[in-house]
């Protein structure tokens, strides 16, 4: 019976702990302040699924879009989002040279793998990305960061995808990822 | 009877602005499908448009089609006639657009499938394999190069130097010297100004150790195509430490060019490939939709063609019914413009003519038999009973006797009017001016009447052929009648024009009645021409309609209609002499 009960609250507090979900997910973020700017440090399971490799391969490419908030929690209002930063990857596949390759459609910085691991750990792993000025942070409040990654299949029409609804998307959005700016 | 549900104007109007709006849809969608980035973004609000249209004809027809049903199950009137031609005509447009998309389907599945055919497919493989195959001759050159490179590097001393000899010996875009933990030791590279040095990742550097040398073909959005290099170098390692030398190299601008080429057909093609059932199955359904769309429509248009056709056939089963039931014949049916309606309401017009003239013929026998014998008596008693009766009994008398004898008169020329309605006299047509019988009449007319003013404008020919007693008749009638609506004015005014015109491939002669009186009551503009229709107090309602009779009766028209701003007009065509007709003046 004791046993029962202390599965029954490991369960619910499983349901209701972002922060052990994220754990569990292999998810993580933090951020720092230097030189009154916050960067971030994230680190993420991005992965592409079976019929999105064959996708690629095939020729499509696939934009990885990771979107940053940061938002000012109120505790009796609503929340109110004060910045949001956005990291775009382009990743293809090409048969001539037998690479993957993923392009930072921000930076333009481009590398490029035979193994497309080798591109899903660079785009699993952001490290230093500025998010926001210090001067728009009020120190007596609480704000937090929210990370949410989708991937998308590039070149296959958004009406295409609507008349075959019933078949499995190639676009994925990732579990959302959130930490506090400071503690 | 109704067929179908929704009938008020608005739900009709949005249904035909639905129509409208698909039917544009459709148009702009096959326009748009010239132009792959506008079908993307006009694709699916056309889409959009187009289901909804469908579902609002879906929602039309059904209600449509079970209103039909029940009719036809309660056996209703006409529900028979109306389901079987709503369901012929709809069998005409389903089998056509139910071939039609068959077939579209198929010959789009064949081309789909011709366009992805096996050999177009080995074919751009094999290019591909053929162009790496001339990438693998220079990868192959290029690692040699480097691996010479790296037997004639002398020491550490002046490496840099070293490397620029070597870097513009061999043609490379970078030489790059690295320990395994990728620590660069020196560099030399054709790019002026900030360098980024493009660094191997240790896998890279683990094969090249074991395999003693590593190479790869490499492309970016920047340089294109390049060879990279990466061989151990063993001569002069420091503390046991194994150093790598890396080239980078440009591939040949045309084979390049030639390798993109090939490399984007490829990957167009695979994701076509790789889109081909999606692909499929959206035009199926996109044509799908226009079918359904434009088979709803027919199946609509059907139905209200259907009920257009029998609403008519309905309404004379219906007057005549109602007619035998409450003899309600007074009544006009609706005023639909086709064949089939004007077909109906001449039937009902004539069944009415003849049974008023029936009616009339009666009447006329009936009521005048009895007058002489009244008239009579009362002029007898009068006579008799004079000498009798003295002062207020013979007042009296008198009275009472010239009642009798002048209502006898009233009643006489009520059957004579009757009489005339009636009979079907033989016309005894002749050639004249009605201009001068015109004048005549209004003459007499004027001399009889109280005072008001005619305007007369006679234009052109006006001669006419004719029976011209019953003309005198019927001017005789029109014109009582407009003086009689002008009573009450205080300035009456009469214009009365004649004028030839051509309608319809004959020639008439317009007799134009215009007065400025009370005019007609709208609901009583449509049967001033029926019997017993009147607005004086004590008219027959038989001087309009024996008019009518009489002009029809000559192959004439007749008209009327109140004026836009007092008083009434009436219009009566009369058929024009024929030139070589003679004529009496």
């Amino acid at each position: 019976m004791k046993q029962n009960k202390s599965l029954l609250l490991f369960f619910i507090f499983t349901l209701f702990s972002g922060e052990l979900y994220s754990q569990v997910k292999d998810s993580y973020g933090e951020s720092y302040l230097e030189n009154g700017v916050y960067y971030s440090n994230t680190k993420l399971p991005v992965g592409f699924r079976a019929d999105q490799v064959e996708a690629l391969n095939s020729g499509l490419s696939f934009e990885v879009d990771l979107r940053f908030s940061i938002v000012n929690i109120k505790s009796w209002r609503f929340d109110r989002t004060i910045g949001e930063v956005e990291q775009k990857y382009l990743v293809r596949y090409n048969a001539f040279t037998r690479r993957y390759s993923v392009l930072n459609s921000i930076t333009g910085r481009e590398l490029s793998s035979s193994d497309l691991s080798d591109i899903e750990i660079y785009i699993s792993d952001v490290k230093n990305l500025p998010l926001i000025d210090d001067s728009l942070i009020n120190i007596e409040e609480s704000y937090r960061v929210y990370l949410i990654t989708y991937i998308r299949a590039q070149d296959v029409p958004r009406w295409m995808q609507s008349l075959t609804f019933w078949r499995e998307n190639l676009d994925t959005e990732m579990e959302m990822v959130e930490w506090k700016l400071f503690k | 009877m109704e067929a179908i549900q929704i009938r008020s104007n608005s739900a009709k109007k949005i249904i035909f602005l639905l129509i409208i709006l698909s039917i544009s849809s459709l148009v702009a969608l096959m326009f748009a499908a010239d132009n792959p980035n506008e079908f993307n973004r006009m694709q699916m609000p056309l889409l959009i448009i187009n289901s909804l249209s469908l579902l609002v004809l879906l929602g039309v027809v059904s209600l449509s089609a079970r209103k039909i049903l029940m009719d036809y199950k309660k056996s209703k009137l006409g529900a028979r006639l109306r389901a079987r031609m709503a369901l012929a005509f709809s069998g005409l447009s389903v089998l056509p657009a139910l071939l039609v998309f068959i077939f579209a389907t198929d010959f789009m599945n064949k081309g789909l499938d011709i366009w992805f055919d096996a050999d177009v497919e080995d074919g751009l493989r094999n290019a591909l394999l053929l162009g790496r195959s001339a990438m693998d001759d220079q990868e192959q050159k290029r690692v040699f190069d480097t691996a010479n490179i790296a037997l004639s590097l002398d020491g550490i001393e002046d490496i840099e130097q070293q490397l620029n000899q070597a870097r513009e010996a061999i043609s490379a875009k970078q030489l790059l010297l690295l320990d395994q933990n990728l620590q660069v030791i020196a560099f030399s590279t054709e790019t002026i100004g900030l360098f980024a040095p493009q660094l191997p990742s240790l896998l890279e550097v683990n094969v090249a150790q074991s395999q003693q040398s590593w190479s790869s073909l490499d492309s970016s959005e920047s340089d294109g195509y390049t060879i990279r290099v990466l061989i151990p170098i063993l001569s002069f390692a420091s503390n046991q430490t194994p150093l790598y030398l890396q080239g980078i190299f440009a591939v040949d601008p045309q084979l390049s060019m030639m390798a993109d080429s090939v490399e984007e057909t490829y990957a167009r093609y695979g994701r076509l490939s790789f889109l081909k059932i999606p692909i499929q199955y959206s035009y199926i359904l996109t044509l799908l939709l226009v079918v359904m769309l434009a088979l709803l429509l027919a199946i609509y248009g059907s139905i209200e063609f259907a009920d257009r056709l029998v609403r008519p056939i309905e309404s004379l089963e219906k007057k005549t019914r109602s007619a035998s039931e409450s003899n309600s014949m007074m009544h006009s049916p609706q005023s639909d413009s086709d064949e089939i309606s004007s077909l109906v309401e001449s039937f009902i017009k004539a069944e009415k003519e003849a049974a008023w003239s029936d009616v009339a013929r009666r009447m006329a026998h009936e009521i005048n038999n009895p007058l002489t014998p009244i008239q009579l008596s009362a002029e007898r008693i009068k006579k008799r009973y004079a000498s009798v009766f003295k002062d207020e009994d013979l007042d009296f008398l008198n009275k009472s006797t010239d009642t009798i004898v002048s209502q006898v008169e009233v009643l006489r020329d009520m059957v004579l009017e009757f009489g005339n309605f009636a009979k079907q006299p033989e016309l005894n047509f002749e050639v004249f001016d009605v201009s001068k019988l015109i004048d005549e009449t209004l003459e007499f007319l004027k001399r009889d009447k109280d005072s008001f003013q005619v305007l007369v404008e006679h234009n052109g020919n006006t001669f006419i052929e004719a029976d011209i007693k019953r003309i005198r008749q019927v001017l005789n009638n029109v014109f009582t009648n407009t003086i009689d609506a002008l009573k009450s004015e205080s300035h009456p005014i009469i214009k009365i024009r004649t004028k030839p015109v051509i309608y319809q491939s004959n020639e008439y002669l317009v007799l134009e009645v215009k007065d400025n009186g009370h005019g007609f009551e709208n609901n009583l503009l449509d049967s001033v021409f029926e019997p017993y229709i009147t607005t004086k107090n004590k008219g027959t309602g038989l001087g309009l309609p024996i008019v009518k009779k009489i002009i029809e009766e000559h192959k004439g028209l007749i008209s009327i209609k109140n004026n836009k701003e007092k008083g009434a007009t009436l219009n009566i065509f009369f058929l024009k002499a024929q030139k070589n007709k003679r004529r009496i003046t």
